[in-house]
């Protein structure tokens, strides 16, 4: 490969999430999963005791601070053996979140978790942005 | 009070020039000014505007910090232990010593805030403790704050609630957050003197920024310039606190010396504008006014005060602008009818109206001026005069219009035989007849008496009544004279008499007088 060509292609990657930066990335549901807001997903932790709460950002992102009680597990380490060994029943409610609408992991989580036969799944779709944005507790 | 009369064209056309001239000065003035107000009052409002988006940034900054600042006390197992035992068995030591410790930690261990207060509250928002510092509070949640905290229920009670109050001391921050996680115990009250932070405003805007309380007492103020410039422009924002009141001055000084120079450019070049273009104006204005209308009106006087002397040849110039231009023609038009009928009227008064000859007046006045050019030039000057013979016969025989008609008749061959412009001919009276003839001596006089009798003879005017003949005859009498022989009453005389002698040697004669020169 030329280094012309190399050149080309980095520009063409770092343009096109560059002019795509305003969109939001995350879809607007998971099919399967339960959407939840900031407040809903306080009053969830309250009346479910057995409440997974699973952070899927990255791991210094959440040592700064997070909703407290849960737990640190990136996407891409998100299987179905780590989950079953977190989780071992499929009737344990699991709630997904991360940094907010310009991220993924929560969303590709939550429907990783649903395929592997998880029935009580939300997702916290505003993530991080949204519960610091509403000034709510930090845990760190 | 000026009198209209007395007001010339030129003079108000100037008085009026200059007026307009003033007017627009004053105006131009006026409207600098307003254009230089409406620039710096817009440049305060920007700036304002300026100041007051870095004074809410670094609002909001400071929200942060306070905000990490209370979450990292409330998250210490020391603090939430003493709480507890404080809502349990009212025990505060342990409450005082964590609300004491964090003197030291993060943001104002880094002189970041300025934390004046720490206090824990109850759920319900009853005051537990609170540390001991130089500054004294109200006891309680400031007002504001307790207005946005109380009542609140489910997930909004873990949120943070935060506001700018006013304080005996001065405009404070407060930031309220829930104590305990998502299990809300209790809460902690963390106040911060937001004047210390303010001071980054002027970074942000990078310009000098003083910060005042409303007291007007000086509570930050920027590196200031070693001297205040004159163009610098000071530039006011008042930070609201929550509940409205007025809470911080901050006064910028906005270098405004390019918005000046911009301003006084844009004056200038109006003004220049306006000078020269209003000056190539008055300059055409004059230049039109005096050759289609000032000097021509000059001109129309001169030609009226001659045409009011009498020459009524004068015309007056009719190149000027149409209003004038209508006027000239209107007088122009009124000479010209004048000076016909006066033509007319001497005309009028120098004819007999029955045979059109000149009238005896006219001959009389016409000899004197002859008689006066013969003594300058010495030439001859020649006087005949007609009679018609038996014309008293004739009048009895053909009645007076007949005479009348006679009359023409002969008035007719006088007119053709006197041929030149200078030849005078003339009706004297009655039936008598005269004739002068300048520059003519006797011999052409003679020519002349000759070829009217000649001419009465060709008439053949037929004379029933007359004893000598058939026809219509005239004796003519004829005197000359040059220079000093004669004047002209003795020519007159002269010819009278060779005339009366014409007659004496019967009728159809001619005599030429004997004491001509």
């Amino acid at each position: 490969m030329s280094p012309r060509v190399l050149l080309v292609l980095m520009a063409w990657l770092w343009l096109v999430p560059a002019a795509a930066s305003d969109r939001p990335l995350a879809p607007a549901s998971v099919p399967g999963s339960q959407l939840v807001s900031a407040e809903q997903a306080i009053d969830l932790i309250g009346a479910q005791p057995n409440l997974l709460v699973i952070d899927s950002r990255r791991r210094e992102e959440f040592d700064k601070g997070h909703v407290e009680g849960a737990i640190n597990l990136l996407d891409t380490e998100l299987t179905r053996q780590v989950l079953l060994k977190l989780a071992p029943s499929p009737d344990r409610p699991l709630l997904f979140y991360c940094n907010g609408e310009r991220c993924l992991r929560s969303s590709n989580s939550a429907r990783q978790a649903l395929s592997w036969g998880y029935r009580k799944v939300y997702w916290f779709r505003g993530g991080w942005q949204e519960w610091i944005d509403k000034h709510l507790p930090v845990a760190r | 009070m000026i009198s209209v009369e007395r007001l010339s064209l030129r003079d108000a056309t100037i008085g009026i020039a200059l007026v307009s001239g003033l007017v627009a000065v004053a105006l131009l003035g006026f409207s600098a000014y307003m254009f230089k107000s409406a620039a710096f009052d817009s440049q305060q409002k920007s700036v304002a505007r300026v100041i007051e988006v870095a004074s809410l940034e670094v609002l909001s900054q400071l929200d942060q910090r306070v905000f990490a600042v209370g979450t990292s006390l409330q998250a210490r197992p020391e603090f939430r232990a003493g709480l507890e035992r404080k809502l349990a068995s009212g025990e505060d030591a342990g409450l005082l010593a964590a609300l004491h410790e964090p003197f030291v930690n993060g943001y104002v261990g880094a002189g970041q805030l300025d934390l004046v207060k720490l206090r824990a509250y109850d759920l319900d928002l009853v005051p537990l403790a609170q540390n001991a510092s130089a500054v004294e509070l109200p006891p309680g949640l400031p007002p504001v704050l307790r207005q946005r905290a109380a009542g609140r229920t489910g997930a909004d009670r873990l949120k943070a609630v935060s506001a700018l109050w006013l304080s005996p001391r001065g405009p404070l921050y407060s930031v309220l957050l829930p104590v305990g996680g998502l299990q809300v115990k209790g809460y902690l009250e963390a106040v911060v003197d937001p004047a210390y932070n303010l001071g980054a405003v002027a970074q942000m805007t990078r310009m000098p920024v003083s910060v005042f309380g409303m007291d007007g007492r000086l509570l930050h103020q920027s590196a200031a310039p070693a001297e205040t410039k004159d163009a610098d422009l000071p530039v006011t924002y008042v930070l609201p606190a929550a509940d409205g009141q007025s809470a911080f001055r901050l006064v910028g000084l906005d270098d405004v010396t390019q918005l000046r120079a911009e301003v006084w450019r844009t004056t200038a070049m109006l003004l220049a504008g306006i000078v020269l273009l209003g000056g190539l104006a008055a300059m055409a204005a004059v230049v039109f006014l005096n050759r289609f209308l000032f000097l021509p009106l000059r001109g129309m006087q001169a030609d009226m005060e001659r045409c009011a002397g009498g020459d009524l040849s004068a015309t007056v110039n009719r190149r000027m602008v149409r209003e004038f231009r209508v006027l000239a023609d209107a007088f122009n038009l009124m000479a010209q009818q004048l000076a016909a009928r006066i033509e007319e009227l001497r005309l009028l008064s120098c004819r007999d109206s029955l045979t059109s000859l000149s009238n005896r007046h006219h001959f009389d006045v016409a000899l004197a001026l002859e008689w006066a050019r013969v003594r300058r030039t010495g030439n001859w000057l020649s006087l005949l005069i007609i009679d018609i013979d038996h014309f008293k016969l004739y009048n009895d025989h053909y009645g007076h219009l007949g005479g009348d008609e006679c009359l023409r008749a002969v008035g007719r061959v006088l007119a053709g035989v006197a041929r030149r412009p200078t030849d005078i001919a003339a009706r004297y009276g009655g039936e008598e007849f005269a004739i002068l003839l300048p520059d003519t001596a006797a011999d052409g006089a003679y020519g002349i008496a000759e070829a009217i009798q000649g001419e009465m003879a060709r008439l053949r005017l037929p004379h029933a009544a007359s004893p000598t003949s058939q026809r219509v005859t005239v004796c003519i009498g004829i005197a000359s004279c040059s220079a000093a022989q004669c004047d002209s009453a003795q020519l007159v005389a002269a010819a009278d008499e060779a005339l009366y002698r014409a007659k004496h040697r019967g009728r159809n004669r001619i005599a030429v007088a004997e004491n001509e020169g």
